[in-house]
């Protein structure tokens, strides 16, 4: 999971703001203190950025600066929880999850009128899933069972969830953030969903 | 306002624990063990805590020691502040020293006196004058302005106590921001939009984007104008 890194100069450069915005926004929360590296180099400590992320990141930030306070932003994009409560039809309605996965979870856990924030995130990974075709529906159970108990231990923190097959079993697991993992080679990987980026689109469609 | 919630003071010298509190008002000597949450704070005299604090609004006339972080929307010290942690507000104004081993964040900065700061000073509006020697490890803002502001009289004497070569000014590694005037300040590199040099700075590097303007008493190594 090696990633490309940009300097505080470059990234201002390219994206055109200056350093007081990239300070404000840090104040702010917007800017993760993580995505802060500092390296050294032969002017002294140099301050480094995940290239894709805080490129991603400052667009969003600055297309949507205009409509939203900075405050509610900042809160749209942590990864902490929204305390949100949604009633499923309007999920559908809203075209967050389809139908075939709330079918699928009503059949699971018994009909919910309203699900909170935590319910609709493991809803979404898992039409994710069915939606690619990744997995069938036994596996959803697995899924659906394993974020059910270890995802809380996560919340608020950066992290992944990889879906593993070998020789046709298959298996899954939570990485968080910035940890090296690696498998043997007969191990695939099916896919690999970054929770954070996950639950930051889901909470910009939702408000 | 909730209600429920019972006031602390403590007048001459006491102990507390931490907890919810409307308003804790200390005059003399007081120790609070545990975090605190308040919504109102005042020290007057000396006051040290075990832990987190976060208040709406904290004013110290004297000294405080915080081991934890402190968290507010406005503070006011006239004294001395020590704070482990971080210390993040909206809006602060000291008269005095303070010492932060975290990072300091606040969106609008005012200061008279000396500070150390371990980590980095991140204020939208920054404006320093400094009474005695001051460190931070790394500043960046919109708008910066470093001044000397030591009376005559005051710097005279410390020169005689305490001979040439100690630094009366403010070092720091990077100092980054859109507006930036200095004086008395050593640094390695400065960025910013505009920047302007009063006396006595010595910068090994200043990149600018607008306008460079640098007083006859400082010591730039290279500057360059970027596109």
């Amino acid at each position: 999971m090696e990633q490309e890194l940009i300097s505080k100069k470059e990234l201002l450069e390219l994206t055109k703001i200056s350093y007081g915005q990239l300070y404000r926004w840090k104040r702010k929360n917007l800017i993760p203190e993580e995505w802060f590296i500092k390296k050294s180099t032969y002017t002294g400590q140099e301050t480094f950025f995940p290239k894709e992320r805080i490129l991603d990141r400052i667009e969003k930030i600055k297309d949507m600066k205009g409509e939203v306070s900075l405050d509610d932003l900042a809160n749209m994009l942590s990864p902490n929880l929204s305390e949100l409560m949604m009633k499923s039809k309007d999920l559908i309605k809203l075209d967050i999850i389809s139908k075939n996965t709330l079918d699928f979870y009503i059949k699971e856990r018994g009909k919910d009128k309203e699900l909170n924030f935590e319910k609709i995130l493991y809803l979404s990974i898992l039409d994710n899933l069915f939606d690619s075709g990744k997995i069938n529906f036994d596996e959803g159970k697995l899924i659906l069972n394993f974020l059910e108990e270890f995802y809380p231990k996560y919340k608020g923190k950066n992290c992944e969830l990889l879906f593993l097959r070998k020789l046709g079993i298959s298996s899954c697991c939570l990485v968080s953030k910035s940890n090296m993992i690696n498998f043997e080679n007969s191990m695939k990987i099916v896919e690999n969903l970054n929770l954070t980026d996950l639950i930051e689109e889901l909470k910009i469609k939702l408000v | 306002m909730e209600k429920d919630m019972i006031n602390l003071e403590i007048k001459g010298s006491g102990s507390s624990t931490g907890g919810k509190y409307n308003t804790v008002l200390i005059k003399g000597n007081g120790k609070i063990d545990g975090n605190l949450d308040c919504i109102h704070m005042e020290i007057q005299g000396r006051c040290e805590v075990n832990g987190n604090v976060k208040a709406e609004s904290v004013k110290v006339n004297g000294h405080t020691s915080i081991k934890g972080s402190l968290d507010a929307d406005k503070i006011e010290i006239h004294g001395e502040s020590d704070v482990d942690g971080d210390l993040s507000v909206d809006k602060s104004i000291i008269h005095g020293m303070i010492s932060v081993h975290g990072n300091f964040n606040a969106e609008c900065f005012n200061m008279e006196g000396a500070f150390t700061i371990r980590g980095l000073l991140n204020a939208g509006e920054l404006e320093l004058k400094l009474h005695g020697p001051s460190e931070a490890r790394e500043i960046g803002g919109e708008e910066i302005m470093i001044r000397r502001n030591g009376k005559v009289k005051f710097t005279r004497l410390r020169k005689m106590i305490i001979p040439l070569g100690f630094n009366t000014g403010l070092t720091t590694d990077v100092i980054e921001g859109d507006e930036i005037y200095l004086e008395y300040t050593k640094a390695k590199i400065v960025r910013g939009n505009n920047i302007e040099l009063g006396p006595g700075c010595n910068i090994k590097l200043i990149e600018y984007k607008n306008d460079f303007k640098q007083h006859e008493d400082s010591e730039v190594g290279t500057y360059k104008k970027l596109k």
